[in-house]
């Protein structure tokens, strides 16, 4: 019998590891480079030189254009009600990671860390870089003091994945975490509410460009950085790494104009023309938050700048008038819409609906019922919507009308 | 017609009894009752009365006092002896003396899970002590699972969610893995294989988890009836286990009875089909209404019967909607409306794969017929077990097939009686699993350069990963380097990740099914008649690189069955003996099989009506094997001409693929038997034994230390066979096996042992 050599567990391995996809050709240089200094920073600790800080201050005006009015921000109606009274500055502490990668998980390490804080009419922004794994801690000690000033946390999408991956960072290093009191607003919820029809994916790049009309160049691809962070670590640099923190630093930036262009979007302030989409978000979130002053401010707004306000949101503002018993306004609307052949359905509820309950016109109320059946019976005619909506419409109508009829001792005259 | 009065009936039917070859009644059994522990706590007590327990039962009494003393333990009792109390208790008794405790329960399926956390939540109601239980799975909605993280005592889920959804997220589930008391393993003889190698995986990172956050959980497990429920319990837990095993739960009158179809080809020594003979018996049961489960040994198998039993029902005017297949494959809420009619009654027969084998709550049916062998002995009670309502008169009837398993398991009805049933086993240091659970767990923490993960070879392994940068070694310790979620490109029901989807294009491209990557040239190459729901679909495309089947409705007369070819190449020999006339090895192996044609063969009369091409990669896979080479001077009798030697090779093989199966506890298709005649490893003639999985499970490893046994075994069944040239229950049928095939085969046998 012709001899084998055995295998033994390496040449196994061998052979797992061509079944592997997974294949680098890139082998281990530990050559040092004075990476703090070129990153212009410093280390957090130089008895363990892993951790480099980066600090830098920018005067709000290059934030924004006039900054002695900002010391603090008002944010109610595009917080959604989160935040319904004014935040001061100097309890921010805004905040973005760069990671190892983007499905989250306990294995997924943040060695970029970025916070941006307001300090003596300047932003302070403090980068971490971290050279190698389980280096983090460095970053929550050193941030001890700034965290203990702080109390509302301020990021872009942070809620559903920087937060949460600092938390897992906390409890891997067996950290009290520090954020736990935080209230935390995140930008791009308010964004969403705001700009969702008209900017695609809501990303930071396009809130930049859109609303800013600022462009980054070379700016780095998300999907490269947890790359170019293996290949820092397999070969002690990468050009790279200096483009992500240049990357996490703009992002910062980006979020400190987002929180003062929304706050003068909120306070009716801003300094460039407030676009239509704008406008429209902010009605739309004013009836939303049952702030009938503001509303009619819009409407006001809208008038003059020939703002057209679509009938969805005219429906939605009578009935914030009707919640708050202005009950000739919505009255008005409601004949409006009658009037020139809109919403017919829903006005005729609504209109049955007051003159039954406010006003006890019973007659005038079942008149309005028979017109939304009338104009029920032509939709069939037509085809109806084909779904069977109306049929459950009709029926509640056709109750409606009953009732009707008993109070008002009419019947059977359908 | 009552079931006592059927088995009368039964009993005196001549072309039914003349084919019964042992016909077994096993007396009912008295329960034996024992007092509440006296530890248990009063309220425990009070809601055990107000369910009508007054008693425990002997194994349930035991598990408690076991498992409250600190001790792991594995249950061991048959289908319905109240299993679920066993570690009910226990936890809920923990629970309720201190609030913080919290208990894992993991079940081999989502199905099982789910209907096990409606009895469990039984008594959590009456309890009235705000414990709270959930179900953890793909389905559970985000806002539940928050609630499930932080206030769940009780956590009920399966092994792949725990494997992909929990511990890579443990962060998340602090209060669980702080507080986890108990782990509950239940029907663990299903983790075998494959499944059972990745689950001992999964716990080896549950158990590092737990460590981290300062918890040591004790394990409870149950399993049914197998030989080494201890063994496999502590290899499943990486934990000395305790056995419980008086079982003390009553059981009914139950009649056992052998049926083997009447030969109708004497001379090619062929039976007549199990198919045809099963429709045959359920004709006689169709009009008592009697509630009936029919086991058949393939999905294929499930829906030819299907088809037939629809079509007998028809003939006898009752509604064919009665009838339901049930196998993988199938989605699942299709599954829950089949389980939902088993239970109210609404379907009388149901045709199942071994996928109903499990505790899937179908209540109690009146009569199984297991139409084949079911592989084991421990299968075969659990399927058998499915029938019978609590403590009446049931009914099993096994059908023999051709098959020489099947043939040898009804000529030898002792084997199957007094044999103790087989063992299940697991490989939990199979390479290409550990080195998956290995990434998946150095994503979950890092690894120290100390840490041992159950094997010996952690650090040797870590290094390699360290060597081809998957992680990195800094400051004593492996971090995860990828940007990859490792758990996601694991699955722990194959060693291969990816399944092909099965599209409808009759229908709004909707997916119908899936099957895995290995079986899909089989399965769902272009023209296969691919069976779901007793439906046909022709597969018009399959897009192999985007794992997607595209098939269409049909109407066929026939099914396609796909013909293989299978290479082997030995890599490394790991243990090897000599012996007179033979030499054994056992070692590792690279496997490549080809799909390359396939047959279609027509419904009912099972006769061969085309072939087509298969035009499919090679699929490749690394394996252990067990090989005997023969030496050339065996064969220095003129007689052996090299086809001859042919034929007598192919006619082991064929006996020993389905002898094999039942020396170690196995599916015929989890093992592959190859001979050639001159091997190209050795230049000999050679047979090989080789586990179907990436990495082998170890059935390969036990067939060495059994190979003189299994070729006795071989050598007894062919001679004793009556045919004259060979048949399917010995060397396969003559046609394939050849002229020479049986003479040769045992010439061969007597050669050798």
């Amino acid at each position: 019998m012709p001899k084998t050599a055995t295998v033994n567990l390496q040449d196994k391995l061998k052979y797992y590891q061509s079944s592997d996809r997974w294949k680098n050709e890139l082998h281990s240089k530990s050559a040092k480079f004075p990476i703090a200094e070129h990153l212009n920073g410093r280390f957090v600790d130089e008895r363990f030189p892993f951790a480099v800080k980066i600090e830098k201050k920018f005067p709000l005006h290059f934030i924004i254009p006039e900054p002695d009015s900002a010391t603090e921000l008002s944010l109610p109606l595009i917080s959604n009600g989160e935040f319904p009274d004014s935040i001061a500055l100097n309890r921010l502490l805004l905040f973005d990671l760069e990671t190892t990668g983007l499905a989250g998980g306990a294995g997924t390490y943040p060695f970029v860390q970025g916070f941006g804080y307001f300090e003596d009419g300047q932003l302070h922004i403090i980068r971490y870089f971290l050279m190698d794994y389980g280096q983090d801690f460095q970053v929550y000690h050193d941030m001890q003091q700034v965290f203990s000033q702080k109390d509302v946390l301020v990021s872009y999408n942070g809620k559903s994945y920087d937060l949460p991956l600092l938390r897992n960072r906390f409890v891997l290093n067996r950290l009290e975490n520090p954020l736990t009191n935080f209230l935390h607003f995140d930008l791009l919820h308010s964004v969403r509410r705001i700009w969702k029809h008209t900017i695609p994916n809501c990303s930071l790049g396009r809130v930049e460009k859109d609303i800013f009309r600022f462009e980054r160049i070379g700016d780095i691809d998300g999907a490269e950085i947890p790359h170019a962070y293996f290949d820092f670590l397999k070969t002690g640099f990468s050009e790279k790494i200096e483009r992500i923190l240049e990357h996490n630093q703009l992002d910062i930036i980006t979020m400190a104009r987002l929180l003062f262009y929304l706050h003068e979007l909120e306070t009716g302030q801003a300094s460039a023309e407030v676009s239509e989409t704008e406008l429209l978000a902010l009605f739309r979130l004013t009836i939303k938050n049952d702030d009938l002053e503001r509303s009619r401010q819009l409407i006001e707004t809208c008038r003059i700048g020939n703002t057209e306000i679509p009938l969805s949101l005219w429906k939605d503002y009578s009935l914030l008038l009707r919640r708050r018993r202005y009950w000739e306004e919505a009255v008005a609307i409601w004949n409006g819409f009658l009037k020139s052949g809109k919403e017919i359905l829903f006005a005729s509820e609504e209109l049955a609906k007051y003159y039954e309950h406010r006003i006890g016109d019973c007659r005038l109320a079942a008149a309005y019922c028979e017109r939304a059946l009338k104009y029920l019976e032509i939709s069939d005619e037509l085809g109806g919507d084909g779904r069977g909506v109306l049929t459950e419409i009709r029926d509640a109508f056709l109750y409606r009308l009953k009732r009707l009829e008993r109070k008002t001792g009419l019947s059977g005259s359908r | 017609m009552n079931l006592p009065q059927l088995i009368d009936f039964l009993q005196s039917k001549p072309d039914f009894t003349r084919n019964v070859t042992l016909w077994k009644t096993i007396p009912a059994k008295q329960p034996s009752y024992v007092d509440f522990p006296p530890e248990m706590t009063e309220k425990l007590r009070s809601v055990l009365v107000e369910k009508g327990i007054r008693q425990l039962y002997s194994h349930q009494a035991a598990a408690f006092s076991k498992i409250r003393k600190g001790q792991n333990v594995v249950v061991v009792t048959p289908t319905a002896s109240g299993k679920t109390l066993t570690y009910n208790l226990p936890v809920l008794e923990e629970i309720l003396k201190n609030r913080q405790s919290r208990a894992l329960y993991l079940f081999p399926t989502k199905a099982l899970a789910q209907d096990q956390v409606h009895e469990l939540q039984d008594i959590v109601t009456k309890l009235d002590e705000n414990i709270l239980s959930y179900t953890f799975d793909g389905d559970t909605p985000p806002d539940v699972r928050r609630t499930i993280r932080s206030a769940g005592h009780i956590v009920v889920t399966n092994p792949d969610m725990l494997h992909q959804g929990i511990l890579p997220h443990h962060t998340l589930w602090i209060k669980l893995f702080e507080n986890i008391k108990y782990v509950v393993l239940d029907e663990i003889h299903a983790y075998r294989g494959v499944f059972g190698s990745h689950l001992s995986n999964v716990i080896r990172r549950l158990k590092r988890i737990c460590r981290f956050y300062g918890s040591d959980p004790q394990f409870i497990c149950s399993s049914a009836t197998i030989a080494n429920p201890k063994e496999l319990a502590e290899k499943l837990t990486g934990e000395a286990v305790e056995i419980v095993d008086n079982n003390g739960s009553p059981s009914g009158e139950r009649h056992f009875i052998f049926y083997n179809p009447p030969v109708v080809n004497r001379e090619l020594g062929i039976r007549n089909s199990v198919l045809k003979e099963t429709r045959k018996i359920v004709r006689d049961f169709l009009p008592t209404g009697k509630q009936l489960i029919v086991f058949a040994s393939s999905r294929l198998n499930v829906e030819i019967l299907v088809t037939y039993l629809k079509e007998t029902a028809r003939q006898l005017k009752i509604h064919p909607d009665k009838i339901r297949g049930y196998r993988g494959g199938y989605l699942p809420q299709q599954r829950r409306e089949i389980e939902r009619g088993l239970r109210e009654g609404t379907i009388q027969v149901v045709v199942s794969t071994n996928a109903l084998e499990l505790g899937i709550d179908i209540g109690q049916l009146d009569i199984s017929i297991l139409a084949g062998y079911p592989g084991t002995i421990a299968s075969t009670w659990q399927q058998a077990g499915r029938a019978g309502r609590r403590q009446a008169t049931s009914l099993s009837i096994i059908v023999a097939r051709s098959a020489p398993i099947d043939q040898y398991i009804i000529e030898h009805p002792e084997y199957f009686f007094e044999k103790i049933p087989e063992s299940a086993n697991i490989d939990e240091d199979n390479l290409p699993i550990l080195m998956s659970h290995l990434k998946c767990a150095a994503f979950e923490l890092p690894f120290t350069t100390e840490e041992n993960f159950g094997t010996d070879a952690t650090q040797q392994l870590l290094q390699f990963l360290r060597d081809e940068h998957i992680l990195r070694e800094t400051d004593g310790k492996y971090y995860w380097m990828q940007e990859v979620y490792p758990a996601d490109e694991v699955s722990l029901r194959s060693a291969n990740p990816n399944n092909v989807v099965i599209v409808n294009q009759s229908d709004n491209n909707k997916i119908i099914g899936e099957v895995d990557l290995f079986t899909a040239p089989l399965l769902v190459h272009k023209d296969a008649i691919y069976l779901h729901e007793s439906r046909q679909y022709q597969v018009n495309e399959l897009d192999w690189e985007g794992k997607k089947a595209f098939v269409s409705e049909t109407d066929s007369d026939y099914y396609t069955d796909a013909i293989s070819k299978t290479e082997l190449k030995v890599l490394d020999i790991i243990q090897e003996e000599s012996r007179t006339l033979y030499s054994k090895y056992y070692g590792e192996v690279s496997v490549t099989t080809l799909a390359t044609a396939f047959k279609k063969v027509k419904f009912f009369t099972h006769e061969n009506v085309g072939m087509g091409r298969i035009y499919l990669p090679e699929m490749e896979m690394h394996s252990t094997a067990t090989w005997w080479e023969m030496p050339d001077q065996l064969f220095e009798d003129p007689y052996f001409q090299e086809s001859v030697i042919g034929e007598g090779l192919r006619g082991i093989a064929y006996t020993l693929q389905n002898l094999i199966p039942l020396y170690i506890m196995c599916d015929v298709r989890d093992i592959s038997v190859v001979p050639m005649v001159k091997s190209k490893f050795s230049n000999k003639s050679t047979i090989y034994v080789y586990d179907k999985y990436p990495g082998g499970v170890g059935l390969s490893k036990k067939v060495y230390g059994l190979d003189h046994l299994v070729m006795k075994a071989a050598r007894e069944h062919i001679s004793n066979c009556a045919c004259e040239n060979g048949c399917p229950t010995c060397i396969g049928p003559p046609l394939e096996a050849g002229l020479f095939g049986k003479s040769s085969a045992l010439k061969i046998l007597k050669l050798i042992v």
